[in-house]
């Protein structure tokens, strides 16, 4: 993104939205766009079953957020959270097991994003 | 082979479809609901989808599993109708509200082979794909495990648009011919796996050919309705829903051809049903006012909750009972109305409808030698003998009288007159009976006696049989009575003029059994046994060849008699 300035020719990069930018004196601010995230957060997934795949995705479009086999009982996620309200921020997190034995049935929760870390405790039962 | 193999999974209509080889064919994949549920979780733990199964993580869940043999699809998953028939031992639902559908597990114990026929909704479901032989066994049913005594197993659907298919009941019969028949009821399925016990084992009183029965179509139905029949010959009817005449046929013949009847595939219909659907009657129903119209039999008849076929009522315009085959649903209950063709009755009050017992095939049972008749069924009376039981509408057991023939043997026709009698140490018994009244009319047609007429006389004395009355002048005339009443003691004879030489009160009367000249080598009489009777034959010939007079005393016991006579010259 760029921006000109007819009285003094110059022009500004903006290096992050949300950021502002000091050139020759001049001050610019740039405003984040609805979409973009606001930071980052961890959810960490716990009493997770070895082996089970685990996807998290948007709940409202089904878009594919992250996806990872869990090789450990708890799986930390580092994901991007957005303004509040944004629907983004609601994930669904899909967790199975069902090609070796042990198999499990399939397990659904949702979680929604925020600034503050989530832990989040998976119950998964045997099919 | 592995389920992934034989079905794909569409990704825009979710409809889980069969692939595989057909019934029948090399390769042919036969799997359980759990494997169908394991295939589908497996699947939907992966990455991606690849093939035609459009299944991975990224999709909503497929199946659920509540039991090992009950698998829900979800989410708007579905199996398609030949997806289904390659399923088995368990239950699959689908869809919700409206479009719900459950197709349920029918396990069948019996013989290995059997062919099985199912009847849903009054129909005989004509896509029996359950009897497939599976390749390269030769034996029908799929799936089966004759180590445990299954021989098939499949699942039905049971319930479609949010509707179960009458009340989900089914009907399993066996109906091969040379085989026992056997049916079993599952009065509404349940999820899971639902067990029909069959039989299918060889009929040793069914070894005929069909072919050859096929051409016995002397056996015929003389009435196909409520009808009375006097089989224990009391002098009053008991009544049946059929009376057939087996022709020419034995017993065991007819029994063979009520098979042929009713074997799986016939369509020939009995009291309008088609032969392969016909079961007899299952309920008695009590009905009252309001009618409407008359009830016809062999007609079918609805009311709210069923229907089923008229086999018989007692009456066409004021029936107080209908005995129907039930067809689907329940029977009629208090005050419903029933409606048969044009026509309509009322079920009564109370518990109108009295379920009956069925018996395998319809006619009942064969020993072989006679028949165990089912509930209302019967041949006519003539068509029975002593080991015969019937039972009639009301459930009572009959037993046909024992009908027995007397033989006198070693006859020279035109030559010989045979007398056989009542016997008494030895001797004629000319006082079996004594005349309550003189014969003294010119044209009398009635003989009453004093003694009881005993039960083993036979109906009527015919050209052969007789009842000698003695006379004023000491001689026994001769009349062929025609007919009896046991209760007032008369014999109906042929109008006989007694007006002269008549017969006086308490005149010795008795019975000729045999009062014949011999018009073949043999003369016989036939009745019903009561109790051994001592009887004394005699033998005469006083013609141009005269021989001595034979006499001798028998007996007519269970089985009957015979008596072969001497000619000895008196020459």
């Amino acid at each position: 993104m760029s921006a000109a300035f007819p009285w003094r020719l110059s022009t500004v990069f903006t290096m992050s939205r949300g950021r502002g930018a000091s050139i020759g004196g001049h001050s610019v601010g740039v405003a984040r766009l609805p979409g973009d995230s606001v930071g980052t957060t961890t959810v960490t997934l716990t009493n997770l079953v070895v082996g089970s795949a685990i996807r998290i995705e948007v709940a409202s479009t089904g878009a594919l957020v992250t996806s990872r086999t869990a090789t450990l009982s708890s799986e930390a996620f580092s994901l991007d959270y957005y303004a509040s309200g944004d629907p983004a921020n609601d994930l669904r997190i899909k967790v199975r097991k069902a090609s070796a034995a042990p198999l499990y049935k399939p397990y659904e929760t949702q979680a929604t994003l925020g600034a503050a870390q989530q832990s989040i405790f998976i119950a998964q039962q045997l099919d | 082979m592995a389920i992934g193999t034989d079905f794909a999974i569409n990704s825009t209509t979710k409809v889980i479809s069969y692939t595989g080889a057909a019934h029948a064919a090399s390769g042919a994949g036969y799997y359980t609901v759990l494997e169908l549920h394991r295939w589908l979780q497996d699947l939907a733990d992966d990455a991606g989808s690849s093939g035609d199964d459009y299944m991975d993580i990224s999709r909503a869940t497929p199946s659920d599993k509540q039991y090992d043999t009950i698998i829900t699809l979800v989410n708007g998953y579905t199996i398609d109708a030949a997806a289904s028939e390659h399923l088995y031992a368990g239950s699959i639902i689908q869809g919700s509200g409206g479009t719900e559908e459950i197709f349920d597990g029918v396990q069948v114990i019996a013989g290995s082979g059997a062919h099985i026929q199912v009847i849903q909704n009054g129909a005989v479901l004509s896509n029996d794909f359950w009897n497939s032989v599976p390749f390269g066994t030769g034996i029908k049913g799929l799936n089966p495990d004759a180590a445990n005594g299954i021989a098939c197993r499949f699942m039905l659907k049971v319930r479609t648009a949010g509707a179960d298919i009458d009340g989900r009941r089914l009907l399993l019969q066996t109906r091969e011919f040379g085989f026992t028949y056997t049916e079993f009821k599952l009065n509404g399925t349940g999820r899971g796996i639902n067990v029909a016990a069959l039989t299918y084992a060889s009929d040793l009183n069914n070894q005929t050919a069909s072919g050859t029965v096929a051409g016995w179509s002397d056996v015929t139905n003389l009435n196909a309705g409520y009808i009375g029949i006097d089989v224990n010959a009391d002098s009053t009817n008991e009544f049946y829903y059929s009376k057939w005449d087996r022709g020419s046929r034995s017993i065991n013949q007819f029994y063979e051809r009520m098979k042929y009847l009713t074997r799986r595939g016939e369509t020939t219909t009995l009291y309008g049903l088609a032969g392969h659907l016909f079961r007899g009657i299952t309920h008695e129903v009590a009905v009252t006012a309001p009618r409407t119209s008359t009830i016809a039999e062999g007609a079918a008849a609805s009311w709210t909750g069923g229907t089923g076929q008229v086999l018989a009522r007692d009456s066409a315009g004021t029936a107080t009972k209908l005995w129907i085959q039930l067809l689907t649903g329940v029977a009629p209950t208090a005050g419903q109305t029933i409606t048969v063709g044009g026509g309509s009755v009322t079920a009564g009050s109370g518990t109108p409808s009295t379920e009956r017992t069925l018996s395998f095939p319809f006619c009942g049972v064969s020993t072989g030698s006679a028949i165990i008749g089912a509930y209302g069924f019967s041949l006519e009376a003539a068509d029975l003998s002593v080991n015969d039981k019937v039972f009639d509408l009301t459930n009572t057991l009959r037993n046909p009288p024992n009908l027995v023939t007397f033989t006198v043997s070693g006859l020279v026709s035109g030559e010989d007159y045979i007398l056989v009698g009542p016997g008494s140490s030895g001797a004629l018994l000319d006082t079996q009976f004594t005349l309550n009244g003189a014969l003294t009319g010119a044209a009398v047609t009635s003989v009453v006696v004093n003694e009881a007429i005993p039960a083993d006389t036979p109906t009527s004395a015919g050209s052969t049989g007789s009842i000698r009355i003695k006379r004023a002048n000491g001689a026994f005339s001769l009349h062929r009575y025609t007919a009896y009443n046991a209760g007032t003691k008369t014999f109906t004879i042929p109008s006989h003029d007694f007006s002269s030489n008549n017969a006086p009160n308490a005149s010795p009367t008795f019975l000729g059994y045999i009062d014949v000249l011999a018009s073949a080598t043999t003369a016989a009489f036939q009745s019903t046994y009561v109790a051994d009777r001592e009887l004394f034959v005699r033998r005469r010939d006083g013609g141009v060849t005269p021989t001595r007079t034979f006499e001798t005393a028998a007996t007519l016991g269970v089985a009957g008699g015979s008596v072969a006579v001497q000619r000895l010259s008196d020459a």
